[in-house]
């Protein structure tokens, strides 16, 4: 490598050579989003959602929130009513989508490896390769454990869902405020526990409308069922609505 | 460590700008990183060393502005700087702000030959 100015080259450069090299140097104005691609694939991936109604709902938390034991409750309880499929994303193995697989609906299973969160592009790529038929209905994205990657990647999602369980802080949203800004809905899992733990609810309902005033809550226990009604309720609701304004968008 | 993506990002936008604008070589890459955007700079400019290697910007420079937060209040309509998602308003104290800058990352220019 040259001593000089290090630029990679294998020679040493004279100054001469270097006064030369500088007066070839120019600047490109460039003026482009850094996440432009992903976006733009998002911005695919939502218009295929769009045009069969699908209503995409990307789930996001740190690990061990609940999200997986939350999908298999949603699922079955949902499947009755209208077409759902999930894509699941874990840095490693296939254990999340042999349990949605199990509650006997369309799962697919995204691996990351080294990634800490998924992209447009990888949800691009499933999508072309499994049949998930989902006419009027829901595809749920099991985001990658983690508070702070995934809040920068759009997917093409309609909604995106933070969940927070009781055994973590309270002070949660402020400490990681970007995924909780970006999100519509904060679902508060694992409530059958809080009898036993220090949580104090109305601390964290109160951190969580300090960084989004417009933050929907839902409280929840995915295993004794307490206020599992009422998020399929919210998902009922949100998908007729979703429906509705694409016929309209979609009639003449 | 999603500054690995976001330079992988980095790097196939300026190869595509390569083609298109006609140069070689990357000295020096200027991008915006708000303050609101969960960038972590030192880690950017780490993954970026690692991705650029055996490209077109190996060795470049990677320049780093610092982008603040700014804020709009929905009840006065004024704008300032806000250092947090959760701002108030400073002028009428308003509990919604709407972030209207800081939270995106952008390659504003190259330094190429």
């Amino acid at each position: 490598m040259c001593n000089e100015c290090g630029c990679g080259e294998n020679v040493a450069h004279t100054e001469f050579a270097h006064d030369a090299r500088l007066s070839r140097e120019r600047v490109v104005q460039i003026q482009e989003d850094i996440l432009a691609h992903n976006s733009r694939v998002a911005l695919g991936n939502r218009r295929r959602w769009d045009a069969n109604s699908t209503l995409c709902i990307n789930l996001v938390s740190s690990p061990g929130a609940g999200k997986t034991t939350l999908l298999e409750s949603t699922v079955t309880a949902l499947q009755q009513r209208c077409p759902v499929a999930v894509i699941e994303g874990d840095q490693q193995t296939s254990r999340d989508a042999e349990r949605i697989g199990a509650c006997g609906v369309p799962c697919a299973q995204i691996n990351t490896g080294a990634g800490c969160h998924l992209d447009a592009s990888m949800v691009e790529k499933v999508l072309g390769q499994y049949d998930l038929p989902l006419s009027s209905g829901i595809l749920f994205i099991e985001n990658v454990g983690n508070l702070i990657c995934p809040s920068e990647f759009d997917l093409g999602e309609h909604q995106r869902v933070v969940l927070m369980s009781c055994t973590e802080g309270e002070d949660k949203p402020l400490k990681y405020p970007h995924i909780f800004a970006t999100s519509t809905l904060l679902i508060l899992t694992k409530i059958d526990l809080l009898p036993f733990l220090r949580f104090d609810v109305d601390a964290c309902l109160r951190h969580v409308a300090e960084i989004n005033p417009c933050m929907d809550v839902l409280r929840l226990s995915a295993y004794s069922g307490v206020g599992l009604a009422n998020w399929i309720d919210w998902l009922q609701t949100t998908r007729l609505a979703f429906v509705q304004r694409q016929s309209v968008r979609g009639s003449p | 460590m999603h500054e690995l993506a976001i330079s992988e990002s980095l790097i196939a936008m300026i190869e595509e700008n390569a083609v298109a604008r006609g140069f070689r070589r990357v000295r020096k890459v200027r991008v915006e990183i708000g303050r609101l955007s969960s960038v972590h700079a030192p880690s950017m400019r780490m993954c970026f060393a690692v991705v650029s290697r055996g490209t077109m910007a190996e060795h470049a420079e990677l320049d780093v502005i610092d982008v603040p937060g700014r804020g709009s209040c929905a009840s006065c309509g004024r704008q300032f700087e806000i250092a947090r998602h959760a701002a108030r308003c400073p002028h009428c104290m308003g509990a919604h702000v709407a972030v209207v800058e800081g939270t995106g990352m952008r390659l504003k220019e190259l330094v190429v030959e």
